[in-house]
């Protein structure tokens, strides 16, 4: 148990929805369960998971807390699961993420001492299928800056936050059934006055599987329309930062586009030298199939 | 690509790389999504063409024109030229549209059939950030139509006009205070308003320092001014085509020639004072060079000249360049003989320190 004065240790619930991930589940509850700190609730509720999630619940029995609903999404799964906790603070988990053991011991005290903080994330380690292309996008943890938040949603959906704040935002909004109803969350209590904090250690892990973390669902992070959808809701703070996203948006195109100009050349070279192509032109199978794999290998860079 | 969007943005571009690209992002950023972006590169010698090319490439919607320089009026021109769309919505290339700017213009002007302008309210920002600064122009259309004779009542990168109406009333014209004119001739026949909300974020530039706008903004607002006076006289216009930047076109109009010094002498007199109290020296004799250089034109201004002269040597101090001073002083002298007066109290003052000092303003 972490040292500090305040004896106050309020107790954290973790909510843990599940669709079609049963396999991960195990992984994730006994995560939460491992906390070094002392007042956990474990709460998973089932979204209308037609795999045996209830399976690996029962295994726990009253280790953990039970919900069941019928499938209308992670917003709503969550809300569910938070209606039903009875913790001070909350830490939403998904059911194929894993974390520290420390960290609850590592957040709660600064969300406990500062007022003004209104959630707590930690810097984010990828595993699994970890595709080199992907883990520089990734959503490594980084130092509070609203502008980015509003311009790339970077952060992980497991922060810790009070769940009075929860209350007073009026939950994760449930349009947001795939994707960004974490973003939208987080920029609802930014509204609120209050401002993120960034522990500066690895105590989340984030899956990386197939193409997309939410593997039964539809592609895409924040598509346009979702990202407009977030626009218009948070429309007096993307007002307030207005030039500055902006700037950084046209910032990140003309990134975008001078890499392209950069890539383009070789992208050239990559289906110049296609292993057909070359065999017509007299070179042997192999040689053709190996100058290919090169060009692929350096387009991939 | 759609060839009939309903709304047509027009951006001109003159040398604004740092600003155009943010610009160009909050048009794409826009609610309602039916509109056509027509940006002309008028002539940019820095990496403006550059910013915007990536945009014109990968979006269809979004139309980039180069031309070599040919200034205000006519790259304003050439963008409303290009514009298909039944509404023209301006945006300038270092201003920042909200993102439902084109959303509110469109639902009213689709409401309000008989508005041909409409504009809105801006808030100010500079590269620090948002200023608590906002615009306040009349929102109700006879409030409007009662200001606008006498002074602007519209911030141009807020504008949406019908389209066909800008093509039944002209183009721009003049090089400066090109709107001003433009809106006249728009309110001789039709109703403007303005939407009480902020559209659009209006950059202030650090080197922008004049309140009040140039010299050639006070006299072009002036020529906009009295050619709506003419019209609504006579029913015809004095000035037919894009006139030359130049004070004699004032003239041969037959703006009275007190008119004009008076326009010269309130507005850019403030802005030399302000210079002056700030020890920007050099701003400000850039200034009354230029105001003199006009006025000697402009017939009858000898004693407005001699007000100029007097400013000038007020900027110059004796015992730095005391032959500047004296050169500029015997002009005012000679210009205009009430000025030896000023003189003789300015002198008194200099030796007799306990009274007030004598103001240069008579």
């Amino acid at each position: 148990m972490p040292d500090s004065p305040s004896p106050y240790w309020p107790c954290v619930s973790i909510i843990i929805p599940c669709y079609k991930q049963a396999q991960f589940l195990a992984e994730a509850i006994d995560s939460a369960l491992a906390q070094t700190y002392p007042h956990v609730e474990v709460v998973v509720v089932n979204d209308g998971s037609p795999d045996n999630t209830a399976d690996v619940c029962k295994r726990y029995g009253n280790r953990i807390r039970y919900v069941e609903q019928e499938n209308k999404g992670v917003s709503e799964a969550r809300n569910a699961g938070i209606r039903a906790a009875i913790g001070e603070y909350i830490l939403p988990l998904d059911a194929d993420d894993k974390i520290d053991p420390s960290f609850l011991a590592e957040t709660v005290p600064v969300l406990r001492d500062n007022p003004q903080v209104g959630f707590v994330y930690t810097d984010v380690v990828e595993f699994g299928q970890v595709d080199f292309r992907q883990a520089k996008a990734g959503l490594g943890g980084r130092t509070w800056d609203i502008v980015r938040l509003l311009v790339q949603p970077y952060l992980a959906c497991s922060a810790l936050y009070r769940k009075t704040d929860w209350a007073q935002v009026g939950g994760y909004r449930s349009e947001f059934v795939h994707a960004a109803e974490d973003t939208d969350f987080w920029l609802s209590l930014v509204e609120l006055g209050k401002v993120g904090y960034y522990v500066q250690k690895p105590l989340f892990f984030y899956r990386r599987h197939g193409p997309n973390t939410r593997s039964s669902q539809p592609q895409g992070r924040a598509s346009a329309e979702t990202y407009a959808r977030i626009i218009q809701l948070h429309r007096g703070l993307f007002e307030q930062y207005w030039p500055e996203v902006l700037a950084a948006w046209a910032k990140r195109y003309q990134e975008a586009f001078a890499y392209i100009r950069k890539v383009e050349p070789l992208l050239e070279d990559y289906y110049r030298l296609r292993p057909g192509r070359l065999e017509k032109l007299g070179v042997p199978l192999p040689l053709a199939r190996a100058l290919h794999n090169a060009a692929k290998f350096f387009h991939a860079r | 690509m759609n060839r009939n969007p309903l709304v047509s943005v027009v951006m001109a571009a003159h040398n604004v790389e740092r600003y155009v690209a943010s610009a160009i992002e909050s048009v794409l950023a826009q609610t309602f999504t039916d509109f056509e972006l027509v940006v002309v590169n008028d002539g940019s010698t820095d990496q403006t063409l550059q910013q915007i090319q990536p945009y014109a490439q990968r979006d269809s919607r979004i139309r980039l024109i180069h031309q070599s320089r040919q200034g205000i009026p006519r790259v304003r021109n050439t963008a409303c030229a290009h514009a298909a769309g039944k509404y023209i919505a301006v945006l300038d290339a270092d201003d920042l549209a909200l993102p439902d700017r084109l959303a509110k213009q469109v639902d009213y002007m689709e409401t309000n059939p008989d508005v041909a302008l409409l504009g809105g309210q801006v808030r100010y920002f500079n590269d620090q950030g948002l200023l608590d600064q906002y615009s306040q122009t009349p929102t109700d259309s006879e409030e409007v139509a009662r200001r606008l004779p006498e002074r602007n009542a519209f911030i141009h990168s807020t504008v949406m006009m019908r389209r066909e109406v800008f093509r039944a009333v002209g183009d721009y014209r003049f090089p400066y205070a090109e709107e001003y004119d433009l809106y006249l001739r728009f309110a001789d026949r039709y109703r403007l308003a303005n939407l009480p909300d902020v559209l659009t974020y209006y950059r202030v530039h650090p080197n922008q320092r004049s309140v009040t706008g140039t010299i050639g903004d006070v006299l072009f607002a002036l020529a906009a001014r009295h050619c709506a006076r003419a019209r609504r006289r006579t029913g015809s216009d004095p000035i037919q085509g894009i006139p030359p930047n130049d004070v004699n076109v004032l003239l041969k109009v037959g703006v009275p020639s007190d008119e004009i010094v008076a326009a010269l002498l309130t507005l850019p007199i403030l802005n030399v004072d302000r210079y002056m109290a700030q020890n920007e020296w050099a701003t400000a004799r850039a200034l009354l060079t230029q105001l003199d250089t006009v006025l000697r034109k402009v017939p009858s201004s000898r004693k407005a000249r001699g007000q100029i002269a007097w400013l000038q040597s007020c900027t110059w101090k004796l015992r730095q360049a005391p032959l500047r001073k004296l050169y500029h002083l015997s002009r005012a002298c000679c210009l205009d003989p009430n000025r030896f007066h000023d003189l003789l109290v300015a002198t008194r003052n200099k030796w007799n320190k306990t009274l007030p000092a004598a103001s240069h303003a008579r």
